[in-house]
Protein backbone atom coordinates (compact mmCIF):
# COMPACT_ATOMS: atom_id res chain seq x y z
CA UNK A 1 0.00 0.00 0.00
CA UNK A 2 2.82 2.22 0.30
CA UNK A 3 4.86 3.99 -2.58
CA UNK A 4 7.22 6.78 -2.24
CA UNK A 5 5.50 8.92 -5.77
CA UNK A 6 7.01 12.12 -7.17
CA UNK A 7 4.53 14.94 -7.07
CA UNK A 8 4.01 16.51 -10.57
CA UNK A 9 1.41 18.98 -10.30
CA UNK A 10 -0.90 20.27 -7.97
CA UNK A 11 -0.92 23.54 -6.02
CA UNK A 12 -0.09 21.73 -2.76
CA UNK A 13 -3.22 21.05 -1.28
CA UNK A 14 -5.49 19.59 -3.17
CA UNK A 15 -5.45 15.97 -4.80
CA UNK A 16 -2.77 16.30 -7.64
CA UNK A 17 -1.50 13.77 -9.96
CA UNK A 18 1.64 11.74 -9.19
CA UNK A 19 3.82 9.21 -10.55
CA UNK A 20 4.70 6.04 -9.15
CA UNK A 21 6.70 3.56 -10.65
CA UNK A 22 6.14 5.04 -13.47
CA UNK A 23 2.10 5.13 -12.99
CA UNK A 24 0.10 8.37 -12.65
CA UNK A 25 -1.74 7.95 -10.05
CA UNK A 26 -4.01 11.20 -8.13
CA UNK A 27 -2.18 11.44 -4.79
CA UNK A 28 -4.26 13.60 -1.79
CA UNK A 29 -1.77 15.99 -0.42
CA UNK A 30 -4.11 17.70 2.41
CA UNK A 31 -2.18 16.05 5.13
CA UNK A 32 0.99 17.28 4.10
CA UNK A 33 2.84 20.47 4.19
CA UNK A 34 5.36 21.73 0.94
CA UNK A 35 4.40 18.92 -1.48
CA UNK A 36 5.37 21.29 -4.63
CA UNK A 37 6.06 19.50 -8.06
CA UNK A 38 8.44 17.75 -8.59
CA UNK A 39 9.46 16.64 -4.79
CA UNK A 40 8.98 13.04 -3.72
CA UNK A 41 6.00 12.03 -1.13
CA UNK A 42 5.22 8.98 0.79
CA UNK A 43 1.95 7.53 -0.12
CA UNK A 44 -0.39 5.41 1.87
CA UNK A 45 -4.00 4.38 0.92
CA UNK A 46 -4.48 7.20 -1.38
CA UNK A 47 -2.96 10.04 1.11
CA UNK A 48 0.71 11.72 1.44
CA UNK A 49 1.63 11.20 4.90
CA UNK A 50 5.26 12.95 4.14
CA UNK A 51 7.43 14.74 1.77
CA UNK A 52 11.23 13.48 1.41
CA UNK A 53 13.73 15.27 3.28
CA UNK A 54 16.22 15.31 0.35
CA UNK A 55 19.33 16.37 2.60
CA UNK A 56 18.29 13.77 5.10
CA UNK A 57 18.10 10.63 2.07
CA UNK A 58 21.71 12.03 1.03
CA UNK A 59 23.29 12.21 5.01
CA UNK A 60 21.91 8.35 5.28
CA UNK A 61 23.69 7.49 2.22
CA UNK A 62 27.08 9.22 2.84
CA UNK A 63 26.78 7.40 6.56
CA UNK A 64 25.92 4.07 4.66
CA UNK A 65 28.98 4.60 2.27
CA UNK A 66 31.85 5.25 4.84
CA UNK A 67 31.53 1.86 6.47
CA UNK A 68 31.55 0.05 3.10
CA UNK A 69 34.58 2.18 1.85
CA UNK A 70 33.66 3.54 -1.29
CA UNK A 71 32.67 7.11 0.40
CA UNK B 1 17.18 12.70 -5.95
CA UNK B 2 16.72 9.71 -8.22
CA UNK B 3 19.89 9.00 -7.43
CA UNK B 4 20.15 8.77 -3.83
CA UNK B 5 17.01 7.11 -3.72
CA UNK B 6 18.30 4.01 -6.12
CA UNK B 7 21.76 4.18 -4.16
CA UNK B 8 20.18 3.72 -0.92
CA UNK B 9 17.87 0.87 -2.52
CA UNK B 10 21.30 -0.78 -3.65
CA UNK B 11 22.21 -3.97 -1.95
CA UNK B 12 26.08 -3.35 -2.54
CA UNK B 13 27.08 -2.18 0.59
CA UNK B 14 25.16 -4.57 2.79
CA UNK B 15 27.76 -7.17 3.26
CA UNK B 16 30.50 -4.32 4.97
CA UNK B 17 27.45 -3.59 7.23
CA UNK B 18 26.58 -7.13 8.17
CA UNK B 19 30.31 -7.75 8.93
CA UNK B 20 30.68 -4.66 11.18
CA UNK B 21 27.51 -6.14 13.18
CA UNK B 22 28.78 -9.78 13.54
CA UNK B 23 31.82 -9.07 14.53
CA UNK B 24 30.84 -6.24 17.00
CA UNK B 25 29.09 -8.92 18.76
CA UNK B 26 30.78 -11.91 18.27
CA UNK B 27 33.85 -9.77 19.93
CA UNK B 28 31.66 -8.92 22.70
CA UNK B 29 30.23 -12.49 23.09
CA UNK B 30 26.90 -11.20 22.83
CA UNK B 31 23.34 -12.01 20.80
CA UNK B 32 20.45 -9.71 20.05
CA UNK B 33 17.16 -10.24 20.04
CA UNK B 34 15.01 -7.57 17.86
CA UNK B 35 11.56 -7.18 17.11
CA UNK B 36 10.00 -5.60 14.13
CA UNK B 37 6.14 -4.44 14.56
CA UNK B 38 5.15 -3.62 11.40
CA UNK B 39 4.21 -5.99 7.99
CA UNK B 40 6.10 -3.77 5.22
CA UNK B 41 9.49 -4.97 7.85
CA UNK B 42 8.49 -8.51 8.05
CA UNK B 43 8.33 -8.58 4.26
CA UNK B 44 11.32 -6.75 3.73
CA UNK B 45 13.87 -8.31 6.40
CA UNK B 46 12.25 -11.64 4.73
CA UNK B 47 12.61 -10.65 1.26
CA UNK B 48 16.57 -8.98 2.16
CA UNK B 49 17.61 -12.25 3.20
CA UNK B 50 19.24 -10.79 5.84
CA UNK B 51 18.19 -13.34 8.79
CA UNK B 52 20.85 -15.86 7.60
CA UNK B 53 23.96 -13.78 7.07
CA UNK B 54 22.89 -12.40 10.45
CA UNK B 55 22.09 -15.80 11.94
CA UNK B 56 23.48 -16.46 15.43
CA UNK B 57 24.41 -13.42 16.62
CA UNK B 58 21.03 -11.17 15.59
CA UNK B 59 17.81 -12.56 15.99
CA UNK B 60 15.00 -11.22 13.98
CA UNK B 61 11.75 -11.63 15.57
CA UNK B 62 7.95 -10.63 14.11
CA UNK B 63 5.29 -8.85 16.27
CA UNK B 64 2.10 -7.52 15.85
CA UNK B 65 2.26 -5.54 13.08
CA UNK B 66 0.41 -6.35 10.65
CA UNK B 67 -2.83 -4.96 10.44
CA UNK B 68 -4.91 -8.03 9.15
CA UNK B 69 -3.27 -10.30 11.79
CA UNK B 70 -3.78 -8.21 14.57
CA UNK B 71 -7.81 -7.94 13.69
CA UNK B 72 -9.09 -10.52 16.51
CA UNK B 73 -11.79 -12.83 15.15
CA UNK B 74 -14.49 -11.31 17.10
CA UNK B 75 -14.22 -8.08 15.31
CA UNK B 76 -14.05 -10.59 11.95
CA UNK B 77 -17.76 -11.86 13.21
CA UNK B 78 -18.87 -8.05 13.61
CA UNK B 79 -18.08 -7.11 10.51
CA UNK B 80 -19.44 -10.62 8.64
CA UNK B 81 -22.45 -9.21 10.14
CA UNK B 82 -22.47 -6.69 8.04
CA UNK B 83 -23.29 -8.69 4.93
CA UNK B 84 -26.66 -9.66 6.41
CA UNK B 85 -27.88 -5.87 6.17
CA UNK B 86 -30.44 -4.95 3.78
CA UNK B 87 -28.76 -3.58 0.60
CA UNK B 88 -25.44 -3.21 2.25
CA UNK B 89 -22.19 -2.94 0.50
CA UNK B 90 -18.98 -4.17 2.29
CA UNK B 91 -16.01 -2.12 1.31
CA UNK B 92 -12.61 -3.11 2.61
CA UNK B 93 -9.07 -3.34 1.64
CA UNK B 94 -7.79 -6.84 -0.44
CA UNK B 95 -6.31 -8.49 2.64
CA UNK B 96 -8.81 -8.86 4.61
CA UNK B 97 -11.56 -10.22 2.86
CA UNK B 98 -9.75 -13.52 2.86
CA UNK B 99 -9.19 -13.35 6.18
CA UNK B 100 -11.92 -16.18 8.16
CA UNK B 101 -13.53 -15.59 11.03
CA UNK B 102 -15.15 -18.29 13.46
CA UNK B 103 -17.49 -19.20 10.75
CA UNK B 104 -17.00 -17.84 7.58
CA UNK B 105 -14.92 -14.75 5.52
CA UNK B 106 -15.41 -12.03 3.75
CA UNK B 107 -14.85 -13.58 0.52
CA UNK B 108 -16.93 -16.37 1.49
CA UNK B 109 -20.03 -14.14 2.04
CA UNK B 110 -19.29 -12.61 -1.50
CA UNK B 111 -19.13 -16.00 -2.87
CA UNK B 112 -22.91 -16.51 -1.20
CA UNK B 113 -23.77 -13.21 -3.10
CA UNK B 114 -23.02 -10.56 -0.12
CA UNK B 115 -21.67 -7.35 -2.26
CA UNK B 116 -18.19 -7.33 -0.16
CA UNK B 117 -15.92 -5.26 -2.70
CA UNK B 118 -12.02 -4.03 -2.11
CA UNK B 119 -10.96 -0.68 -2.66
CA UNK B 120 -7.54 1.34 -2.71
CA UNK B 121 -8.91 3.80 -0.23
CA UNK B 122 -11.53 4.84 1.99
CA UNK B 123 -12.49 7.72 -0.27
CA UNK B 124 -13.56 5.47 -2.72
CA UNK B 125 -16.00 4.23 -0.60
CA UNK B 126 -17.37 7.27 -0.21
CA UNK B 127 -17.47 7.68 -3.88
CA UNK B 128 -19.45 4.67 -4.04
CA UNK B 129 -21.80 6.10 -1.38
CA UNK B 130 -22.38 8.93 -3.51
CA UNK B 131 -22.73 7.05 -6.53
CA UNK B 132 -25.95 4.60 -4.85
CA UNK B 133 -27.31 6.92 -2.45
CA UNK B 134 -30.51 4.23 -1.84
CA UNK B 135 -27.49 1.35 -0.14
CA UNK B 136 -25.71 1.53 2.63
CA UNK B 137 -22.01 1.58 2.14
CA UNK B 138 -20.11 0.34 5.01
CA UNK B 139 -16.19 0.69 5.05
CA UNK B 140 -14.43 -1.91 7.70
CA UNK B 141 -11.60 0.48 8.80
CA UNK B 142 -8.58 -1.71 9.87
CA UNK B 143 -4.57 -0.69 9.94
CA UNK B 144 -2.26 1.61 12.25
CA UNK B 145 -2.19 5.53 12.52
CA UNK B 146 -0.98 5.18 8.74
CA UNK B 147 -4.29 4.22 7.15
CA UNK B 148 -6.38 5.80 10.35
CA UNK B 149 -6.51 9.37 8.94
CA UNK B 150 -7.38 7.99 5.42
CA UNK B 151 -10.70 6.91 7.33
CA UNK B 152 -11.36 10.06 8.71
CA UNK B 153 -10.50 12.44 5.97
CA UNK B 154 -13.76 10.03 4.12
CA UNK B 155 -15.45 10.56 6.82
CA UNK B 156 -14.30 14.48 6.76
CA UNK B 157 -15.52 14.44 3.41
CA UNK B 158 -19.27 12.23 3.76
CA UNK B 159 -19.93 14.90 6.57
CA UNK B 160 -19.19 18.01 3.92
CA UNK B 161 -20.77 16.21 1.30
CA UNK B 162 -23.92 15.96 3.04
CA UNK B 163 -23.80 11.89 2.28
CA UNK B 164 -25.79 9.88 4.80
CA UNK B 165 -25.71 6.28 3.74
CA UNK B 166 -21.43 6.06 4.14
CA UNK B 167 -20.65 4.49 7.67
CA UNK B 168 -17.28 3.31 8.67
CA UNK B 169 -16.27 0.40 10.97
CA UNK B 170 -13.59 1.64 13.01
CA UNK B 171 -11.04 -1.85 13.70
CA UNK B 172 -8.38 0.73 13.76
CA UNK B 173 -5.01 -0.04 16.54
CA UNK B 174 -2.44 2.07 18.01
CA UNK B 175 0.95 1.12 18.02
CA UNK B 176 2.30 2.10 20.72
CA UNK B 177 0.01 0.61 23.45
CA UNK B 178 0.63 -2.46 21.86
CA UNK B 179 4.38 -2.55 22.55
CA UNK B 180 3.78 -1.38 26.00
CA UNK B 181 1.41 -4.42 26.23
CA UNK B 182 4.00 -6.62 25.01
CA UNK B 183 6.89 -4.84 27.72
CA UNK B 184 4.25 -5.71 30.12
CA UNK B 185 3.79 -8.96 29.27
CA UNK B 186 7.41 -10.01 30.02
CA UNK B 187 8.80 -8.48 26.54
CA UNK B 188 9.26 -11.77 24.71
CA UNK B 189 13.01 -11.26 25.64
CA UNK B 190 13.70 -8.50 23.92
CA UNK B 191 17.19 -6.57 23.44
CA UNK B 192 15.29 -4.09 21.47
CA UNK B 193 12.26 -2.54 18.46
CA UNK B 194 12.67 -1.46 15.42
CA UNK B 195 10.10 0.92 14.96
CA UNK B 196 7.83 0.94 12.22
CA UNK B 197 8.92 3.65 9.71
CA UNK B 198 5.26 4.33 8.14
CA UNK B 199 3.94 4.75 11.15
CA UNK B 200 6.57 6.73 12.57
CA UNK B 201 5.99 9.04 9.65
CA UNK B 202 2.80 10.24 11.36
CA UNK B 203 3.89 9.80 15.20
CA UNK B 204 7.56 11.19 14.75
CA UNK B 205 10.10 10.28 17.15
CA UNK B 206 7.99 11.19 19.81
CA UNK B 207 5.64 8.83 19.36
CA UNK B 208 8.56 6.41 20.42
CA UNK B 209 10.63 8.36 23.36
CA UNK B 210 8.71 6.03 26.09
CA UNK B 211 10.63 2.98 25.12
CA UNK B 212 13.60 4.25 26.46
CA UNK B 213 12.60 6.81 29.26
CA UNK B 214 10.33 4.23 30.62
CA UNK B 215 11.25 1.19 29.99
CA UNK B 216 15.29 1.73 29.56
CA UNK B 217 14.70 -0.36 26.19
CA UNK B 218 16.42 0.73 22.65
CA UNK B 219 14.83 1.58 19.67
CA UNK B 220 15.45 2.82 16.25
CA UNK B 221 12.90 4.01 14.06
CA UNK B 222 13.84 1.94 10.50
CA UNK B 223 13.15 2.22 6.93
CA UNK B 224 12.33 -0.14 4.57
CA UNK B 225 14.97 -0.84 2.39
CA UNK B 226 17.99 -3.65 3.57
CA UNK B 227 20.45 -1.11 4.60
CA UNK B 228 17.78 0.82 6.62
CA UNK B 229 17.63 -2.30 8.47
CA UNK B 230 21.08 -2.58 8.62
CA UNK B 231 21.40 0.51 9.77
CA UNK B 232 18.76 0.09 12.69
CA UNK B 233 20.37 -3.10 13.80
CA UNK B 234 23.92 -1.59 13.84
CA UNK B 235 22.33 1.40 16.61
CA UNK B 236 20.54 -1.03 18.78
CA UNK B 237 23.80 -3.31 18.52
CA UNK B 238 25.35 -0.77 19.66
CA UNK B 239 23.04 0.21 22.31
CA UNK B 240 22.84 -3.55 23.78
CA UNK B 241 26.68 -3.23 24.36
CA UNK B 242 26.70 0.24 26.19
CA UNK B 243 28.11 1.84 23.48
CA UNK B 244 24.90 4.20 22.92
CA UNK B 245 22.80 5.72 25.22
CA UNK B 246 19.41 4.43 25.58
CA UNK B 247 17.52 6.91 23.82
CA UNK B 248 15.91 6.63 20.45
CA UNK B 249 17.26 5.93 17.32
CA UNK B 250 15.82 7.35 14.05
CA UNK B 251 17.48 5.68 10.92
CA UNK B 252 14.48 7.09 8.47
CA UNK B 253 15.01 10.93 8.48
CA UNK B 254 14.64 11.21 5.33
CA UNK B 255 10.72 10.42 5.77
CA UNK B 256 10.88 10.91 9.05
CA UNK B 257 10.76 14.58 11.40
CA UNK B 258 11.04 14.33 14.85
CA UNK B 259 7.63 15.74 14.84
CA UNK B 260 6.04 13.09 12.61
CA UNK B 261 2.50 14.59 10.66
CA UNK B 262 1.66 17.07 13.11
CA UNK B 263 -1.79 17.91 10.47
CA UNK B 264 -2.77 13.73 10.68
CA UNK B 265 -2.54 13.58 14.56
CA UNK B 266 -5.03 16.67 14.85
CA UNK B 267 -7.59 15.27 12.40
CA UNK B 268 -6.93 11.66 14.28
CA UNK B 269 -7.81 13.37 17.38
CA UNK B 270 -10.54 15.06 16.05
CA UNK B 271 -12.81 12.33 14.69
CA UNK B 272 -11.56 9.52 16.70
CA UNK B 273 -11.82 9.13 20.62
CA UNK B 274 -9.50 6.76 22.26
CA UNK B 275 -10.71 3.69 22.88
CA UNK B 276 -10.09 0.09 24.44
CA UNK B 277 -9.38 -2.15 21.49
CA UNK B 278 -9.13 -6.54 21.15
CA UNK B 279 -6.21 -7.54 19.54
CA UNK B 280 -4.97 -11.22 18.79
CA UNK B 281 -2.83 -12.68 20.37
CA UNK B 282 -2.90 -9.95 23.00
CA UNK B 283 -6.32 -9.78 24.14
CA UNK B 284 -7.94 -5.89 24.58
CA UNK B 285 -5.28 -3.55 25.41
CA UNK B 286 -6.46 -0.14 27.07
CA UNK B 287 -6.59 3.09 24.67
CA UNK B 288 -5.79 0.90 21.76
CA UNK B 289 -8.15 1.39 19.33
CA UNK B 290 -10.06 4.71 17.99
CA UNK B 291 -13.74 4.92 18.14
CA UNK B 292 -15.67 7.42 16.52
CA UNK B 293 -16.09 10.88 18.21
CA UNK B 294 -19.53 12.29 19.27
CA UNK B 295 -19.63 14.36 16.47
CA UNK B 296 -19.42 11.40 14.07
CA UNK B 297 -21.41 9.14 15.27
CA UNK B 298 -23.64 9.33 12.71
CA UNK B 299 -21.18 7.37 10.50
CA UNK B 300 -20.16 4.98 12.63
CA UNK B 301 -21.51 1.65 11.31
CA UNK B 302 -21.81 -0.30 14.84
CA UNK B 303 -24.08 1.90 16.06
CA UNK B 304 -26.24 1.75 12.91
CA UNK B 305 -26.55 -1.78 12.43
CA UNK B 306 -26.21 -3.26 15.76
CA UNK B 307 -25.82 -6.93 15.84
CA UNK B 308 -25.21 -9.42 18.24
CA UNK B 309 -22.00 -11.41 18.31
CA UNK B 310 -21.40 -14.21 19.75
CA UNK B 311 -18.21 -14.48 21.46
CA UNK B 312 -16.06 -17.09 19.28
CA UNK B 313 -14.20 -19.79 20.69
CA UNK B 314 -10.60 -20.23 20.61
CA UNK B 315 -9.16 -21.24 17.01
CA UNK B 316 -7.77 -24.39 17.58
CA UNK B 317 -4.18 -25.66 16.69
CA UNK B 318 -3.43 -21.90 14.77
CA UNK B 319 -0.46 -20.42 16.74
CA UNK B 320 -1.00 -16.79 15.29
CA UNK B 321 -1.37 -15.92 18.71
CA UNK B 322 2.15 -17.21 19.37
CA UNK B 323 3.71 -15.67 16.43
CA UNK B 324 2.67 -11.79 16.96
CA UNK B 325 3.93 -12.10 20.65
CA UNK B 326 7.39 -12.96 19.44
CA UNK B 327 6.91 -16.12 21.40
CA UNK B 328 7.52 -18.69 18.29
CA UNK B 329 9.12 -18.32 14.66
CA UNK B 330 6.14 -19.42 11.74
CA UNK B 331 8.35 -22.40 11.42
CA UNK B 332 7.61 -23.72 14.39
CA UNK B 333 3.75 -23.92 14.42
CA UNK B 334 2.82 -27.87 13.70
CA UNK B 335 0.24 -26.54 10.86
CA UNK B 336 2.95 -24.17 9.39
CA UNK B 337 3.58 -25.00 5.31
CA UNK B 338 1.45 -28.24 6.47
CA UNK B 339 -2.12 -27.78 6.55
CA UNK B 340 -1.79 -23.77 6.50
CA UNK B 341 -0.61 -22.73 3.31
CA UNK B 342 -0.99 -19.38 1.32
CA UNK B 343 -3.22 -20.99 -1.01
CA UNK B 344 -5.57 -22.45 1.74
CA UNK B 345 -4.46 -20.52 5.06
CA UNK B 346 -5.87 -21.63 8.54
CA UNK B 347 -5.00 -18.07 10.68
CA UNK B 348 -4.33 -14.85 9.18
CA UNK B 349 -0.79 -14.31 9.30
CA UNK B 350 -0.69 -16.63 6.58
CA UNK B 351 -3.53 -14.88 4.99
CA UNK B 352 -2.03 -11.56 4.74
CA UNK B 353 1.07 -10.66 2.29
CA UNK B 354 1.96 -9.13 5.32
CA UNK B 355 1.47 -11.56 7.73
CA UNK B 356 4.58 -13.52 9.20
CA UNK B 357 3.70 -17.00 8.28
CA UNK B 358 2.85 -15.95 5.09
CA UNK B 359 6.64 -14.13 4.28
CA UNK B 360 8.09 -16.91 5.94
CA UNK B 361 6.55 -19.44 3.32
CA UNK B 362 7.63 -17.13 0.57
CA UNK B 363 10.82 -16.66 1.42
CA UNK B 364 11.78 -19.35 3.96
CA UNK B 365 13.88 -17.99 7.06
CA UNK B 366 16.83 -16.68 5.15
CA UNK B 367 19.43 -19.01 6.73
CA UNK B 368 18.78 -21.74 3.66
CA UNK B 369 22.04 -21.04 2.38
CA UNK B 370 24.25 -20.47 5.49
Amino acid sequence: MFSSSRHGGGDGRAPGPGRCLGNRRTVDVTLVEGASPGRYVLVHAGFALQVLDETEAKITLAALKEVSGDA
Amino acid sequence: MLDTLSLLRDGKPTRAWVDRIRTKLSDAGRTVRLMEICGTHTVAIARSGLRGPLAGVVELVSGPGCPVCVTADGEIDRMLAYCDVLGAIVATYGDLIRVPGSHSSLAQRRAEGADVRVVYSAMDAVQMAQAEPGRPVIFLGIGFETTAPAAALAIRAAAVAGISNFFVHSAHKLTPPAMRALLAGGGARLDGFLCPGHVSTVLGEEGFDFLASEYGMAAAIAGFEPMDILLAIDYLTDAALGRQPAVLGNSYRRWVPPEGNPRARALLAETFAVADAPWRGLGTIPGSGLAMRDEYRRFDAESAFPAEVPTPAPRRGCLCGNVLRGEIRPTQCPLFGQVCRPESPLGPCMVSSEGACAAYYRYGDGTAEQ
